[in-house]
């Protein structure tokens, strides 16, 4: 066996873009972490082999999305402590899962190599290579923040990960044909190639490369765009993403103030989508739509801002609610769930179309929630919709009924840093990605069931 | 297995999005409550035994001792029957919050406080934070600890005997039993029990409560405890549709009040058929969802009632419940628009009227209230003893001045057709509050407070305390007993009728009566030059809001010096001016001013409601639509420099815009859009990704344009033309998302409003515009005229009925400065080739013709919708005074009466009365004293819009024979205004609501303690992010209405 030194997937040298490479050293935080793991990496070597993740494993999963026909979950492993030379983008057969969970509810069916743990006796733990499907996996850079999917039409998606250790946005094709991720023409548990890592603006002699930290992501079908906020520098990133042609990065703009930005999300999917941008650094919420201008390349036009300012925070002032962390909309885009760490919150939108024909975004419900919270997804399973919030330092999930005001239905402890969640509706699951223990956790949402918002089957975990 | 190490683990702790920080494990005191029920604890005479005992005991014990209570009221020294001897320090309250994320209950306990405790020298007495103790429920566990209770529990209540406290658990579909007695005991003895609940025949009853109140069935005082909880306790199933009454003895359901799918409410069995929804479970019906509860025992009248709230459907229920606490009618309120309820509240029996004192039970009319708290973000409020209807709380005051019948408020029906028009952009029927917080909670209470003289912090009456999501409790007149009940023709200032009307936002204005009289050698004198009240010595130094509403400084004119001469700031519209006739000289004082005749200040300032606590107005002559700040620290109208997209063909430009806000920024057609371009200034930071500011050198405007970088070669050339430009267009249709624009023409400031009669007349305004820069008297005025040539003609894209002096030209250099000539007309801007305009452009809208009025608070307001085609028009059921121009012409108005709205602005003629120079006859020369006072009959407009109503004097000015000022040039309809000349003044003093305690994180609760108390119920995490000291998820806040500025925080 050939030994090589270890080749990381998040390229350090001339690969990366030039603003990354500039916001790396204004960062002192990420600046020390990268110096801590260069160490590491000169320490020592090791094989090619010995360092490509195992296409069996999920490890530090930090964003889960499920295709729009509830057949297959795709989730990113970050490779955060990059013990391997790559993060990864793996496939979990729904209906397997389905097909376990139903069978460990109705009559405690435990398959071939899971156990029931003895401090949680309601849930099936099993290894997740049981459900992943075999060669649908790609490898990406390090440190992916989100995923989101684009309908290509057909039962094929795309899919876009923000990769901040690159940073790039990787993207990747999904075949419901040959149940497989393309990005690349490798074999195996390919590498996605340059081809499919978007680092630099398109269109210019000197191109611009994506800003820094690239954190959520939004991905419009009908107008064939995605979004990508980042965690630095108010900076929201724009790819044009034709269904039948190659995805391209054609713009980055300010929102004038030099803040983080996180959730990002769209109204109603089309031509004239509003698009939702939070930060973490302020109250604001930014608007802004994609205008494709004869001629030229689509580009973001800002639509303003309005404040989350109705939610408590304790100062004699009244609300003020940053720190957001999180949004998705309901109702075809007339409603919005806001998630905030301050003060912790959960804010359900009335994003309807007032009579002047913009938005009302007036708050309609609003839940104190715990701390930490990292994400939101919503899903309506018969009894009634509830959001579902990921707690990273709780490991929990609040489970909010927004109805009548809101108010927090249920807490279900789901595993060591829950840190995203999508829901499957049509099996009245949720999965929930636990950053810390290595795990998917799946969360009966059937009102019906005995079990309804606990976890019933675990996949991986280190623990 | 690759190994990992521990540390990289450390590493990435803080490598997933920004997780900077780990929990730190501690036990809080409270954590998320959302209710909170109270106990009494203490001494009690065993009427049985006669011994003295210690022990829980009715709600009743305490609350006949305690202070502020109603019963405590009305017999200073009460002490219940038979437990006479027993002193206030042997009694104890006990307050616990149910807390569902974590299943528990904190429960805190004081010492009663009575009348005998009070300190003769200081009065009655008031809880202090130290007075309370945050009970501690296992003592060998570090840290104050809670006492689980159950699987999420949701609601909190007290038994009717006392004895215990039971919560509604939504995780295991039950109730919990507290036994009071063992949690202040501590013993060895069980304190919680499990109290599962049953239909009448007793099959499991499984459904998830929402909701818990209990009766009150007058459990005598000096009774034992019994081994049960007694009473019937309500309890809301949302997914069941019902309302079980539940022996608390048994845990069965012993009827029901049953809801049907359009809301509609019956009495019925306790043999409910519910879905399951703990353990096994079965599917939800949708239907209607009880989800809120609220019952009040009316020991005057004898009744008790409960009212419920159903989630989605708009609709109040009462039900009367018998003696024995059993459901034994139903009524119903529809309410207004497709809303829900969230909460509810119930009040007493209430007299309405009297400015006494708490007066029920003397004459007037009774009347009972439900308050609700709808989905809509209002409080709704339905009159449930006589009228059964919702009440219109929104009715505009203009229409209430001459009714002196005080039972004609009550309840102003919703829809009846003799209530009048509500007040502009009411959304409902319901009390609504300022600013995008929601209502969460409401409560009703008696006060007894009374004052003599009204006082924001003296309470006596019935109120509502409205918890609101940002995190202040606001207060609600319902019946303020320390005031009038009408408006007070002797009195209009302390009678302001949004202050003495049920169901209004209570304000926070001391000496709202104050007038600019004062008393001085024992003669009352008034002072003209006063801009604000002197505050009264019994005013608060910390008082935020006294006297009414005034701007605080005379308004201001401000102008360019480019345009007028500030010698001559006269010939500006003004704010119309009337006499204060003082006691040491009389002067012309602004109609909105302190000092402004009372008649006319109470005309200037109609619904004191509407008016913010302070706002800043302007009336800026075409000014922009919008007032945000630059900062992005206000929201208001949007940005006042926007970004969109411009399409250019068939002759035409126009601004595109996907966000659609035209309608929403009250564009009309004929208004003004300005492509910005870039400030060279700012380097390209205003141009995007590829593009350069790029300022053409045949400008003459410092204005430059975003062009790519890589067409620099030839755009300039090619578009040179639109470069140089003001590129400044006129609107002709006006979509949401669309601005069809056309070239707009250079024309005259000063061509008369009524239109030009000839190219004569345009160019000798033409050198009157030129002199209005001079300051020199017109005697002595030497300006040349103007090189520049007017024609008297119609101008299709400003005003197509009048002629108006429009700029002609021949060659460019015959136009001003960022003007071209085209077809033989200078114009403001051309339309370019569509390379010249295709990337992203800022522009700003302003509007044409007129001032728009913009506040501080309440931005522009203007009655502009999108209809189904999506073109920007005027709403046909907007209120009249939803208006934000100011033109310099408009109809005549048809009356001068409060409620005369339209036509609105409308022309008036008017009496001015102002200072004029005073000069020696024959001369520009001022006599000694330099200025006459004048009364003169002038033409202005009147702008009334739902917070003020002004004139404006003088729109135009006739120019000035000899001097400056003397008002004798003859000329007609001519202004002098000019782009960004503004109006501007600062209204302070103006509506503060009324709020309990201080702001909070996020209540989840208000809630009535037996003793009047108000207990707001913080579920929030006031600090999120403190993990080393205080560590707080929630807490309790008590609030007395004796003392609403003061608040006992439990954490």
């Amino acid at each position: 066996m050939t030994v090589r030194p270890v080749t990381q997937a998040t390229p350090a040298g001339s690969r990366r873009s030039k603003l990354a490479a500039m916001d790396l050293v204004r960062s002192s935080r990420w600046s020390s972490r990268w110096a801590l793991l260069a160490a590491g990496v000169v320490a020592c070597t090791a094989s090619e082999s010995e360092v490509r993740p195992d296409p069996d494993r999920i490890f530090y999963p930090t964003a889960v999305t499920v295709a729009p026909d509830d057949s297959v979950a795709f989730v990113v492993s970050a490779n955060s402590d990059l013990t391997y030379d790559s993060g990864t983008v793996q496939v979990v057969d729904l209906a397997v899962v389905e097909q376990v969970v139903a069978a460990w509810k109705s009559n405690r069916t435990v398959p071939a190599g899971c156990s029931v743990p003895t401090d949680a006796t309601e849930t099936l733990a099993c290894p997740e290579a049981d459900f992943l499907i075999d060669g649908a996996g790609v490898r990406i850079g390090n440190f992916a923040s989100a995923v989101t999917t684009q309908d290509l039409g057909g039962g094929k998606l795309r899919l876009l990960v923000p990769v901040r250790g690159d940073p790039s946005i990787t993207w990747m094709d999904w075949d419901p044909a040959t149940r497989a991720l393309a990005c690349s023409t490798g074999q195996g548990f390919p590498l996605c190639d340059d081809e499919h890592r978007l680092v630099e603006l398109t269109g210019f002699d000197d191109p611009p490369g994506l800003p820094s930290e690239p954190y959520g992501v939004f991905a419009d079908s009908l107008g064939q765009f995605a979004v990508v906020s980042h965690f630095a520098n108010g900076i929201i990133s724009l790819i044009d993403s034709p269904a039948a042609g190659v995805p391209s990065l054609v713009d980055a703009r300010s929102i004038g103030l030099s803040v983080g930005m996180s959730g990002i999300a769209g109204r109603k999917a089309g031509a004239d989508d509003l698009l939702y941008a939070q930060s973490v650094d302020t109250d604001r919420v930014f608007l802004f739509t994609v205008a494709r201008p004869a001629g030229r390349q689509p580009s973001l036009v800002s639509g303003g801002f309005f404040f989350q300012n109705a939610v408590g925070s304790g100062s004699d002032s009244g609300g003020t609610a940053d720190d957001s962390r999180g949004i998705v909309f309901r109702d075809g885009g007339d409603r919005a769930f806001f998630v905030n760490r301050m003060p912790p919150a959960l804010q359900e939108y009335d994003t309807s179309l007032g009579p002047t024909g913009v938005p009302v975004n007036r708050v309609i419900a609003s839940t104190d929630i715990c701390r930490q919270a990292t994400s939101v997804t919503a899903a309506e399973t018969g009894a009634g919709e509830r959001a579902y919030v990921t707690c990273y330092g709780d490991g929990q999930v609040y489970v909010v009924d927004p109805r009548a005001g809101g108010a927090v239905a249920a807490t279900t402890l789901t595993g060591r840093g829950p840190i995203a969640s999508a829901a499957v509706p049509s099996r009245g699951l949720l999965l929930v990605a636990n950053f810390l223990d290595d795990s998917l956790a799946v969360v009966d949402i059937d009102p019906t069931s005995p079990v309804a918002y606990r976890v019933v089957l675990r996949l991986g975990g280190n623990s | 297995m690759k190994s990992r190490s521990l540390f990289a683990l450390a590493v990435v702790a803080t490598a997933a999005c920004g997780e900077t920080g780990t929990e730190v494990s501690v036990t809080r005191r409270f954590d998320n409550p959302v209710d909170v029920a109270f106990g009494c604890y203490g001494a009690m005479k065993r009427t049985d035994t006669g011994e003295s005992v210690q022990t829980p005991q009715p709600l009743a014990s305490c609350r006949i001792r305690a202070i502020g209570s109603p019963a405590f009221a009305s017999d200073a020294i009460d002490v219940p029957p038979g437990q006479e001897g027993i002193a206030n320090s042997a009694m104890f309250w006990y307050t616990a919050a149910v807390q569902p994320t974590t299943g528990t209950i904190t429960v805190a306990y004081t010492k009663l406080l009575g009348l005998a405790d009070a300190d003769v020298a200081t009065g009655v007495p008031e809880y202090g934070e130290r007075d309370f103790t945050v009970d501690d429920a296992d003592r060998y566990i570090p840290g104050h600890n809670a006492l689980a209770v159950g699987a999420t529990p949701i609601a909190i209540d007290t038994d009717t005997a006392g004895c215990h406290l039971l919560t509604a658990n939504a995780g295991s579909c039950d109730l919990s039993v507290i036994d009071l007695l063992q949690v202040v005991a501590k013993g060895d003895a069980p304190i919680v029990s499990e109290l599962p609940l049953t239909t009448a025949s007793g099959a499991p009853l499984l459904a998830r409560p929402a909701a818990l109140a209990a009766t009150d069935l007058a459990s005598p005082i000096g009774a034992a405890c019994p081994a049960t909880p007694v009473g019937i306790h309500y309890v809301a199933y949302p997914d069941c549709h019902a309302v079980a009454a539940i022996d608390a003895a048994t845990g069965r359901a012993v009827a029901s009040i049953r809801f049907a799918a359009d809301g509609t409410a019956t009495v019925g069995d306790g043999e409910l058929s519910c879905p399951r929804e703990c353990g096994d479970r079965d599917p939800i019906v949708d239907g209607a969802r009880p989800t809120s509860l609220d019952i009040v025992r009316d020991e005057r009248v004898g009744t008790q009632k409960l009212a419920i709230g159903v989630a989605n459907r708009p609709v109040v229920t009462v039900v009367t419940l018998a003696a024995t606490g059993l459901p034994a009618t139903v009524s119903q309120v529809d309410l207004d628009g497709d809303v829900g309820v969230t909460d509810v509240a119930l009040s007493a029996q209430i007299t309405m009227g009297g400015n006494g004192g708490l007066n029920d039970g003397d004459s007037g009319t009774d009347a009972q209230f439900v308050y609700a708290v709808a989905s809509d973000g209002t409080v709704r409020v339905a009159e449930v003893l006589v009228a059964n209807r919702e009440c219109d709380t929104q009715v505009d005051p203009r229409y209430l001045l001459t009714e002196n019948d005080s039972d004609a408020f009550i309840c102003m029906a919703v829809g009846d057709p003799a209530t009048p028009p509500r007040r502009a952009g009411a959304r409902s029927p319901g009390v609504e509050f300022a600013g995008p917080a929601r209502p969460v909670a409401v409560a009703i209470g008696a006060a007894n407070n009374t004052s003599i003289t009204e006082r924001p912090e003296r309470l006596a009456g019935h109120f509502a305390y409205v918890s609101l999501s940002n995190g202040f409790t606001v207060v609600v007149n319902i019946d303020d007993d320390n005031i009038d009940d009408t408006r007070v023709a002797s009195d209009p200032l302390a009678t302001q009728l949004p202050l003495v009307l049920p169901h209004q936002i209570r304000d926070s204005g001391f000496a709202r009566n104050a007038d600019n009289l004062f008393e001085e050698d024992m003669v009352q004198r008034r002072d003209c030059a006063a801009l604000s009240p002197s505050p009264p010595s019994d005013v608060p130094s910390s008082a935020l809001v006294i006297g009414g509403p005034h701007a605080d400084a005379n308004p201001v004119r401000i102008f360019s010096g480019a345009s007028l001469a500030s010698e001559k700031s006269y010939a500006l519209p003004a704010v119309h001016q009337s006499l204060c006739v003082g006691t040491d000289a009389s002067v012309p004082v602004p109609d909105t001013n302190f000092s402004a005749p009372l008649d006319v200040r109470l005309a200037t300032y109609p619904d004191w409601h509407a008016l913010g606590f302070e706002e800043d107005w302007q009336f800026v002559w075409e000014g922009l639509l919008s007032n945000d700040r630059t900062d992005g620290s206000q929201a208001l109208d949007g940005p006042q420099v926007r970004t969109g997209l411009v399409d250019i063909g068939g002759g035409g430009i126009s601004v595109v815009d996907p966000s659609a806000p035209f309608c929403a920024a009250g564009v009309e057609p004929r208004d003004i859009v300005t492509l910005r371009g870039c400030d060279p200034a700012r380097g390209d930071a205003q141009c995007g990704l590829g593009e350069t500011c790029f300022v053409h050198p045949d400008a003459t405007i410092a204005t430059g344009a975003c062009l790519p970088k890589d067409k620099l070669d030839t755009l300039p050339g090619l578009c040179r033309d639109y470069l140089v430009s003001l590129r400044r267009y006129a609107v002709v249709d006006a979509l949401a998302g669309r601005l069809t624009l056309r070239e707009r023409k250079r024309e005259l400031r000063t061509t008369p409003v009524t239109g030009c009669t000839s190219n004569q007349q345009c160019q000798d305004l033409a050198l009157y515009d030129a002199q209005l820069v001079s300051p020199d008297h017109p005697v002595d005025d030497d300006t040349a005229a103007p090189n520049r040539t007017y024609a008297c003609e119609p101008d299709t894209f400003r005003t197509p009925a009048l002629n108006r002096c429009v700029m002609t030209c021949q060659s460019d250099d015959q136009c001003d400065a960022g003007t071209l000539c085209r077809a033989g007309h200078c114009i403001e801007g051309i339309v370019p080739a569509a390379e010249c305009a295709s990337g992203l452009q800022r522009y700003d809208l302003r509007a044409a013709d007129a001032f728009v009025a913009i506040g501080s608070r309440s931005g522009y307001l203007h009655p502009f919708i999108a209809d189904s085609a999506g073109r920007c028009v005027k709403d046909p059921a907007a209120s009249p005074l939803l208006v934000g121009r100011v033109p310099l012409t408009a109809p005549p108005c048809t009356g001068t009466g409060p409620t005369d709205l339209t036509p609105n602005p409308c022309s008036e003629t008017i009496d001015q009365v102002e200072k004029q120079p005073d000069y020696k006859p024959g001369t520009c020369e001022l006599t000694t004293a330099g200025t006459k006072l004048v009364t003169r009959t002038t033409r202005g407009i009147r702008f009334q819009n739902p917070l003020l109503r002004l004139t404006f004097v003088d729109p135009t000015y006739p120019g000035d024979a000899m001097c400056r000022d003397d008002r004798a040039g003859g000329l007609v309809d001519v202004p002098t205004v000019h782009r960004d000349a503004s109006i501007q003044f600062r209204i302070v003093d103006g509506f503060l609501p009324r709020t309990m305690g201080d702001a909070i994180a996020q209540p989840t609760n208000v809630v009535r303690a037996p003793d009047g108390a108000i207990w707001v119920v913080d579920g929030g995490d006031t600090q999120p992010t403190n993990n080393s000291s205080t560590n707080v998820r929630g807490q309790l806040v008590r609030v007395s209405p004796r003392a609403p500025d003061g608040a006992v925080h439990l954490q």
